[in-house]
């Protein structure tokens, strides 16, 4: 069934709306989850809390990328649930990407009043300047977490090439938030 | 401790920015052998088949056109004479059992028409008009012959729509019923590795390696039909399974698409059947019959071409049809299908 076909069965709030779901982008969400969690069990709930979280945001919301929809929704809820770990102190497999991240942009240096979707759209801006490839793999990397093995597989890239690649994109981005003004 | 904000920004990239990466860029063959030692599981499988298979490496250019281009030369149709549903036209059969009450009595004339849509020869027949269940008459009916007609039982309901009726699937059987999955093994990532029956006694091999192979999945399409003649229940089909892939690319008899629509509800315009060839099992215990279709799809406005590659297997008379859809990189889930196939065994 294409989305279009999904998501108006969310609005005739038919059931058969989260089996086609889950045919369809439940592996997809359990990779977005397992990525982050490391843990089958809470992936798993992730991907049923995802298709609850669909259910509830269509109607009214009716996302013009269902796919893409579908994405933010399970690593936002994965995300959740992996901070709720965090405090409980719970340990997790693998480590993820953080630190990466945080060396392009320290919590402590961002103004308050920058939101994370301001954020959010320069970084949208300064991908779209990149090369595909390295968007594509610096998107894998930090937005689908995937380990810097599998976006060499996914890719056909050598795994030394990856991790050059998120060197440079990330030095790259650091440089264009502090241009753009983000850091106190 | 928490999560870095721009982690959680990082959950604002704009959307095409996420599906541009959630394709595979796969880089020429060189690359592949160059990473043949790293790539295990499921990109193991995919050297292996470009290794054990020429006809793979030539590329992604276009296939030879195959010898026998279908030409239809003549189509059977009906239409109903006059009154309420005369000009609804005939679409699919629909189980007896989602049919209601009868409505009225009608004349039809039934005939053969040529590729313009002109009738050749006709015949008049006498039929019934019966009630969907559950679906109004505006949207659809059924409609039983009375009399045989050269090309239509008295046994079976078509269903007839009125004018640019969009095809419905409540209409339609759910074919899910007709596609038993028997998953073997669970891993970590769920039902994504194990067997599915396949033909009458054997099986498939679906998903080869879980780890990292999520993207895979992603690429392709499957469907499993392990007895086309569920789905065609009033055709005979073909004799001989080296003339199943014309057969299946006809669109233009009445209910012919059927196959077709069974797999994702969509209604092709066109089915070009590209080539076709033979493929052994690895073990011996099987052939498969390959066929490459382009079709084309019109789905509202949105015009698109789909390929597809279809193996077909006869068992005692019986067709099954193993049925895969390259959402991406063609070339690739070519190679990944043929090695599913290839795994065919009869079930322990």
């Amino acid at each position: 069934m294409n989305d279009q076909g999904i998501i108006e069965l969310y609005f005739a709030r038919d059931e058969l709306a989260i089996r086609e779901t889950e045919a369809k982008y439940g592996r997809l969400c359990h990779s977005i989850a397992y990525n982050i969690l490391h843990n089958s069990e809470d992936s798993s709930e992730c991907v049923n809390d995802t298709y609850i979280g669909l259910w509830n945001a269509i109607p009214p919301a009716r996302p013009s990328n269902f796919k893409a929809f579908v994405c933010k929704i399970a690593r936002n809820l994965s995300l959740k649930r992996l901070e709720a770990g965090m405090r409980q102190k719970r340990s997790w497999g693998t480590p993820l990407s953080f630190d990466e991240l945080e060396e392009i942009l320290p919590d402590e240096i961002v103004t308050d009043h920058v939101g994370d979707e301001d954020i959010g759209k320069l970084i949208s801006d300064f991908l779209r300047r990149e090369k595909e490839d390295s968007r594509n793999v610096f998107v894998r990397r930090y937005y689908f977490f995937d380990s810097v093995r599998d976006i060499a597989l996914r890719y056909l890239f050598t795994e030394s090439k990856v991790k050059n690649m998120l060197y440079h994109t990330r030095a790259r981005l650091k440089k264009y938030l502090i241009k753009e003004g983000i850091e106190l | 401790m928490k999560i870095p904000r721009i982690v959680n920004a990082l959950g604002y990239i704009d959307d095409d920015l996420i599906l541009g990466a959630t394709g595979a860029r796969l880089s020429n063959r060189n690359t592949w052998l160059k990473w043949g030692s790293l790539a295990a599981g499921v990109l193991l499988v995919l050297v292996i088949a470009l290794t054990l298979s020429p006809m793979l490496l030539s590329g992604d250019g276009p296939q030879p056109p195959f010898d026998g281009e279908i030409v239809m030369e003549k189509y059977y149709d009906y239409a109903i004479i006059e009154g309420a549903f005369s000009s609804y036209m005939g679409a699919n059969v629909i189980p007896a059992d989602r049919v209601g009450n009868k409505l009225q009595d009608v004349a039809v004339t039934a005939g053969w028409k040529n590729r313009e849509g002109d009738w050749i020869s006709t015949e008049e027949l006498s039929a019934e008009i019966y009630e969907i269940k559950g679906i109004g008459t505006a949207e659809a009916a059924a409609l039983r012959f009375v009399e045989k007609g050269e090309a239509v039982t008295t046994t079976h309901y078509y269903v007839i729509l009125p004018p640019n009726a969009e095809y419905n699937g409540t209409i339609f059987p759910d074919y899910k019923a007709e596609n038993p999955v028997r998953y073997l093994e669970e891993s970590d990532m769920g039902k994504c590795n194990g067997w599915q029956d396949f033909g009458l006694t054997g099986e498939i091999r679906t998903i080869t390696v879980p780890v990292g192979s999520t993207y895979v999945y992603q690429m392709y399409s499957y469907y499993i039909r392990n007895d086309l003649s569920t789905i065609y229940s009033a055709e005979s089909l073909p004799d001989a399974i080296e003339d199943l892939p014309e057969w299946l690319s006809d669109t233009v008899t009445v209910g012919r698409r059927s196959f077709w629509y069974s797999m994702g509800g969509r209604l092709p315009q066109t089915v070009t059947l590209k080539s076709t060839a033979v493929v052994s099992t690895e073990n011996g215990t099987g052939t498969f019959l390959k066929a490459e279709y382009a079709v084309r799809i019109a789905d509202g406005a949105n015009e698109r071409e789909e390929d597809w590659v279809i193996y077909f297997m006869e068992e005692d008379g019986t067709y099954s049809v193993f049925a895969v859809m390259a959402n991406e990189n063609f070339t690739f889930v070519k190679s990944y299908s043929e090695s599913i196939v290839k795994s065919y065994q009869k079930k322990p």
